[in-house]
């Protein structure tokens, strides 16, 4: 009963009998110690603690540092009246509550003198506004700058919560299968509202062909708000900002990295100094100009973006355009590129190379689903596809987000087109008899190699895109 | 009070232009910079009879402006007024020991600092 007891408890506990050994331990407490054997145990506690875990008398607290993260540590003696029947120890892991400490303070610190300039701002205007002592030109004037430094701090609080949403991970992100294109597309007539305003033109400029984004739209958004905003602000009356979607091409890239789409937004302003460029993206970080263009944001623009970046799983970066002005860019993967499916990888690998090894042709042959409504579908699919295969060394490996999966046949072009029509009539079964996949987008696409490519990345990005363009071949993806 | 001139060194405007405004109606004359060198600089040309300096400032903080000044005999006269958002107690101690006059964190009582002035332009 004790070591259900124990085991069901979310902070790590250890409980030794009166002799010292270990009535119950649970798998917190074993993963912060690092070792289940009672004497090891003992030790590491009594060495964390400073205190022997069995000889204590009375309740002993510490906070001590296991690894990375903080853990209070509490050894409290078990007793009966005086009788000492054993020990507990428990674990609370206070990582989490530290880093949100820590943000706290930040906020007070840091937060508290930004909000002091426009207060002061807004305070004075305020002051003159009721001593009367102004014409009405002027009063409009100090209401203006009252106005916009109410919206100064109003902006500052919101962005420094949406920045701790993000920092603590409370911040929500649903990635689905997102046309940029059309999410740029959306925003355009705003921007060109804006632009106008300033004397500046805004254009977009998207690749012929792309394929659609894993990413969240929302999130999409508030990056080219906080990018085309920054834009618009450094650029003077009569440049250009251009918004750009393509793919991205990076040859550097490994194997396994999944194909990437890089989003741009490029304008002719007034640039950025190289020697402050690796600062621009760290909280409340204002360039230093000369004064007069004093930058207006509260600092939190870009450190915010390179968050919301992150949780797509790309990256951000800044670059001088040429003649003048400045490019930011920011990637996002391919939906349904290969992430670090790390099986996936693995039986890719063993198949490319042993073919490699031994000499002749591999078929690579994706299906891809657009929704799966439950793991059960998948697991018919999966029975469908595999069941098309009649050679024992056809593999099929399904990835782990569950809508692509991936076949290596040993076979020529022709022989891959055979499996293919196999596997579609397959799956059209499939599809005829399940309700909730009525409708749904299934494609399916190969490449062999060495006819149609010779290395890993190249046949998986060929046989991707092939099965891409027959499961959306039929939708406008991104021609503009 | 129309013949003495207040020199306002700070890099938001919104602040110059409410503080410029409030000194104004009281008389001064009031020449203002948005950065700690030509803060110093006009300083230097200007001949102001007070200068109100914040701390964080482009190209040259605060403190070393009122240390510049303060340790040149030609301008050490002149009253200095730190108007800063620091508000911890290190920061205070570093602008008096710069030789500033005195210490007023933002934001502030617009009738606390004529009053300063005055005190100060007797």
């Amino acid at each position: 009963m004790v070591a259900a007891m124990v085991q069901g408890m979310p902070d790590g506990c250890v409980v030794f009998d009166s002799q010292g050994q270990i009535a119950a331990i649970n798998h917190t407490a074993a993963t912060v110690l690092g070792c289940t054997d009672p004497h090891q145990a003992a030790a590491r506690i009594a060495a964390l603690t400073g205190v022997d875990p069995s000889r204590t008398d009375t309740n002993i607290r510490r906070k001590c540092k296991v690894g990375t993260s903080s853990v209070f540590i509490t050894v409290a003696p078990l007793q009966r009246g005086t009788d000492r029947f054993g020990t507990a120890v428990f674990f609370h892991d206070i990582g989490s509550l530290e880093q949100v400490d820590e943000l706290t303070s930040d906020f007070i610190s840091i937060a508290s003198h930004e909000l002091r300039n426009p207060l002061a701002a807004l305070k004075n205007a305020l002051e003159i506004l009721r001593s009367g002592s102004c014409t009405h030109e002027q009063s409009e004037r100090f209401l203006a700058i009252a106005v916009r430094n109410t919206q100064r701090i109003a902006e500052l609080i919101e962005q420094y919560l949406e920045m701790t949403r993000l920092e603590t991970g409370t911040a929500p992100c649903s990635l689905t299968r997102v046309q940029l294109a059309d999410v740029v597309h959306g925003l355009m007539p705003e921007f060109q509202t804006q632009a106008a305003a300033a004397g500046i033109e805004v254009r977009m400029i998207c690749e012929d062909n792309l394929p659609p984004a894993l990413a969240d739209a929302h999130r999409i958004e508030q990056i080219l708000f906080n990018l085309v905003g920054n834009a618009l602000k450094f650029t003077p009356p009569g440049g250009m900002v251009t918004i750009a979607v393509s793919r991205s091409a990076d040859a550097d890239a490994p194997a396994e990295a999944p194909e990437m789409l890089t989003v741009s937004v490029t304008d002719t302003g007034i640039g950025i100094p190289k020697d402050q460029r690796h600062l621009i993206f760290r909280k409340f970080y204002r360039i230093q100009r000369s004064h007069e263009i004093k930058s207006t944001g509260v600092g939190l623009g870009l450190a915010i973006v390179q968050q919301l970046v992150g949780m797509h799983g790309g990256k951000v970066s800044v670059e001088d355009n040429h003649p003048r002005g400045t490019r930011f860019s920011f990637t996002v993967p391919v939906y349904g590129s290969e992430r670090r499916d790390p099986t996936l990888r693995r039986i890719f690998d063993r198949e490319f190379h042993r073919i490699q090894r031994q000499g002749g042709q591999l078929a690579l042959c994706i299906v891809v689903v657009d929704h799966l409504p439950e793991s059960t579908t998948a697991a018919a699919i999966r029975h469908a596809i595999q069941g098309s295969l009649h050679r024992p060394k056809d593999v099929v490996v399904q990835r782990k987000d569950d809508t692509v999966f991936v076949v290596f046949c040993e076979t020529h072009p022709e022989g891959s087109r055979t499996i293919c029509n196999r596997i579609r009539k397959a799956l059209q079964a499939v599809i005829a008899s399940t309700a909730s996949l009525k409708g749904n987008n299934i494609g399916i696409g190969c490449a062999v190699y060495p006819d149609d490519a010779q290395t890993q990345q190249e046949l998986y990005r060929l046989a991707l895109s092939r099965a891409q363009e027959d499961a959306y071949g039929g939708q406008k993806d991104s021609h503009r | 009070m129309a013949d003495k001139k207040i020199l306002i060194v700070d890099d938001e405007l919104d602040i110059i232009e409410t503080l410029q405004f409030a000194l104004e109606q009281e008389g001064y004359t009031c020449c203002t910079a948005l950065d700690g060198v030509d803060g110093l600089a006009k300083a230097r040309t200007e001949n102001p009879d007070l200068i109100f300096l914040d701390i964080k400032l482009p190209k040259m903080n605060g403190y070393k402006v009122a240390r510049l000044l303060k340790l040149d005999e030609k301008y050490r006269h002149i009253p200095i007024i730190i108007l800063t958002a620091k508000t911890h107690d290190a920061d205070r101690i570093k602008a008096i020991e710069t030789g500033a006059d005195e210490y007023v964190t933002k934001p502030f009582d617009i009738s606390h600092v004529l009053e300063l002035v005055k005190r100060y332009l007797v």
